[in-house]
């Protein structure tokens, strides 16, 4: 199968700056290997906690990190020089947690707009502006709103137009970093079918990222579950939610129940992540799983499992 | 069992330069001691403001506050100054916020600042607890910081708060909630900037604390699903008033109201025929509020009437609410009421 993007053992490393007050140059090892790839007209959803690197996996896909080490390939093309890497935006474009932090406030959303087709080398004024009547159209705004503001919107309509900007210039593949997580229940409902009805229209890709697992379910064909920079748990969705193998997973599907009246809270993994600026030497998972074992401690097991499901974990 | 906190008609109203918003229209609330409530809506439907205009928490230059009746542990509020409320907050109701930073004061060792909260309730319960003063501080301390299930507590009491990661400092607010030996905690949205497995460890602690001590607890979230967790009675809220009340089995199995209707349909799980329905529209801007009911704009089954008059609370049926009343009083073992009321012209019978 062909597919859109291809990761070979991804990692990245930042380093903090020492000084008086921070002390010596520590590294945060934020992704540890990542091995991932994607089909056209799929949806891969990342999910995991905060602090775990699936935003930081999406900032690398975008080309706004350089990995550490690791192979990412778009097509057939190998992405390993900056120039390449700026080349990305043609393949992969972004929408972002907050969509008033992400718009400038001084651009009507004409302008917001405008900009990719003039990148694009679109130069007859009424073809862009057909394009973008037509963008506007498709996320469910009114034409008549493009000489507007972003602070005249609400939050929802805000989040459309970071929509718009992210279709306009035809990527291939829209990396949505948490892109309901702002937003009330009822908007987020709003946001996610109109991300539904995009891919149906355009067959486009999404790499859907965020920490709210049952949204993730409801959106994607594949997850990865990413705990501490590493992937534990992938596959595809009926797979992974029906047979969770890793204890993270199980964990974690447990906790996003379908909603009842007095349900149990049930066994909660104990502890909290490790601190990143150490990388394990076993399992991720080891100082908080209920089955850990002595191997578990000594050495990190590989994402092994066949095309359907994946998992890291010694006892699978 | 009597209640401990009674709200009727509370209207909170704030002058804006833009003019006066009406952030909380007609709410009316109670409480019982060892009884979660939950209160549950989108940002900006007024929950944090009835909370919060509960413990008298607004000034009094820039907002009105207006109830019919105000009754919290026994005093009348009505009438209350800001030393009388100073002697409420902070032991008897207590409260846990969303954020743990801000809540706690950075350049004070957690310890300090547990300390500071055991010492005033003891200077304030002196007349009923003499000679328990300086004594055994330290030692409660370590108590609580090891009830709320901090580890280490003899070295952590000694750490400031940005030494602490975010589901611990959230359990030193609420150690220090639970210093006063509070009779009510007021927790606003306490798990919504924690990890979901974090989340569910502090849902797990406040629901043991709540249940051990007795207390009454009110819980504000935006999340249905730690509502459910966690509460007896629920009280939906939209546009600053509440739309549907009643125990958490019956507002969750069969919702009354068209907003928390679509509410529930709108949850990814609960898409069982693969496709999730939204409500349309977008709340209401405070400052025009539309006539009327303030969902009838986003409503499908809205009505001519819900456009002219606003409906007022009344039960979702009889024969409904007698059968919930027994069920209620054969689980908790007490003869409390608990209807199931909604305010939705649907349910009247005159409309009908």
């Amino acid at each position: 199968m062909d597919y859109i993007w291809q990761t070979e053992g991804i990692t990245k490393e930042f380093n903090t700056p020492g000084g008086i007050f921070s002390g010596k140059e520590k590294t945060v090892y934020a992704l540890n290997g990542i091995s991932l790839q994607q089909a056209p007209g799929e949806t891969l959803g990342i999910v995991g906690e905060s602090g775990c690197g699936k935003s930081t996996f999406g900032r690398v896909l975008m080309g706004l990190y350089a990995p550490t080490s690791g192979t990412l390939r778009v097509g057939n093309q190998l992405i390993d020089t900056e120039t390449a890497r700026k080349t990305l935006h043609h393949t992969f474009q972004m929408v972002f947690q907050d969509p008033y932090a992400s718009l400038n406030p001084r651009m009507t959303v004409r302008q917001t707009l405008e900009e990719p087709l003039r990148r694009m080398g679109v130069k007859e004024a009424t073809v862009r502006s057909e394009r973008i009547r037509g963008i506007l159209e498709q996320v469910g705004l009114r034409p008549s709103y493009s000489e507007r503001y972003p602070h005249e919107f609400s939050g929802g309509q805000r989040q459309r137009v970071g929509i718009a900007r992210a279709l306009i210039s035809n990527p291939s593949c829209i990396i949505c970093d948490e892109p309901i997580s702002a937003l009330d229940v009822s908007i987020q409902v709003q946001i996610i079918t109109l991300l539904e009805r995009l891919q149906t229209d355009t067959n486009i890709s999404y790499v859907f990222i965020s920490h709210d697992l049952s949204m993730v379910r409801y959106l994607s064909h594949r997850i990865a579950v990413m705990y501490l920079g590493y992937v534990v748990e992938e596959g595809t969705t009926d797979e992974l939610y029906n047979h969770p193998l890793h204890p993270y997973t199980q964990a974690l599907i447990r906790l996003h129940q379908p909603i009842a009246p007095r349900m149990p809270i049930g066994p909660v993994p104990q502890g909290e992540v490790p601190s990143p600026l150490q990388k394990p030497k076993g399992c991720p998972f080891a100082s908080r799983c209920p089955e850990k074992e002595e191997r578990c401690m000594e050495a990190w097991p590989q994402l092994t499992g066949n095309d359907v499901h994946r998992v890291a974990c010694w006892k699978r | 069992m009597s209640d401990i906190v009674r709200v009727k008609g509370l209207h909170v109203t704030f002058s804006t330069f833009n003019g006066p918003v009406q952030a909380v229209r007609d709410v009316s609330l109670r409480l019982a001691a060892g009884e979660i409530l939950g209160i549950v809506g989108e940002s900006g439907c007024g929950k944090s403001v009835t909370v919060q205009a509960m413990m008298g928490l607004w000034p009094t230059a820039i907002t009105t506050v207006e109830a019919a009746e105000h009754t919290v542990l026994g005093h009348d509020c009505r009438s209350f100054t800001e030393s009388d409320w100073r002697t409420l907050r902070g032991t008897d109701i207590a409260m846990v916020f969303q954020d743990p930073m801000t809540a706690l004061n950075p350049i004070v060792t957690i310890g300090k600042q547990l300390e500071e909260v055991i010492r005033l309730r003891q200077k304030r319960r002196r007349s009923d607890q003499k000679g328990a003063m300086t004594e055994g501080i330290a030692e409660e301390v370590i108590h609580l910081l090891r009830q709320v299930g901090i580890p280490e507590p003899e070295r952590r009491r000694n750490q400031y708060p940005h030494e602490l990661s975010g589901g611990m400092r959230q359990r030193v607010v609420i150690a220090m909630a639970l210093a006063g030996k509070p009779k009510i905690i007021l927790a606003d949205e306490p798990t919504t900037a924690l990890d979901v497995t974090t989340e569910a460890q502090i849902l797990l602690l406040l629901q043991k604390l709540v249940r051990e001590e007795g207390m009454g607890m009110i819980i504000i979230s935006h999340n249905l699903r730690v509502i459910a967790r966690l509460c007896d009675r629920v009280a939906v809220m939209y546009a600053g008033t509440i739309i549907e009340e009643g125990s958490i089995e019956t507002v969750l199995t069969s919702p009354a109201h068209p907003y928390l209707q679509g509410l529930l349909s709108s949850l990814p799980e609960s898409a069982t025929d693969g496709r999730l329905t939204a409500i349309e529209g977008q709340p209401p801007d405070s400052y025009h509020m539309p006539t009327g009911c303030a969902f009838h704009p986003r409503c499908h089954k809205a009505m001519r009437i819900c456009a002219r008059i606003t409906p007022t609370n009344s039960n979702v049926s009889d024969e409904y609410s007698k059968r919930e009343r027994v069920q209620h009083v054969r689980e908790h073992q007490q003869t409390r009421e608990c209807p199931h009321q909604v305010s939705c012209w649907l349910y009247r019978p005159e409309v009908k």
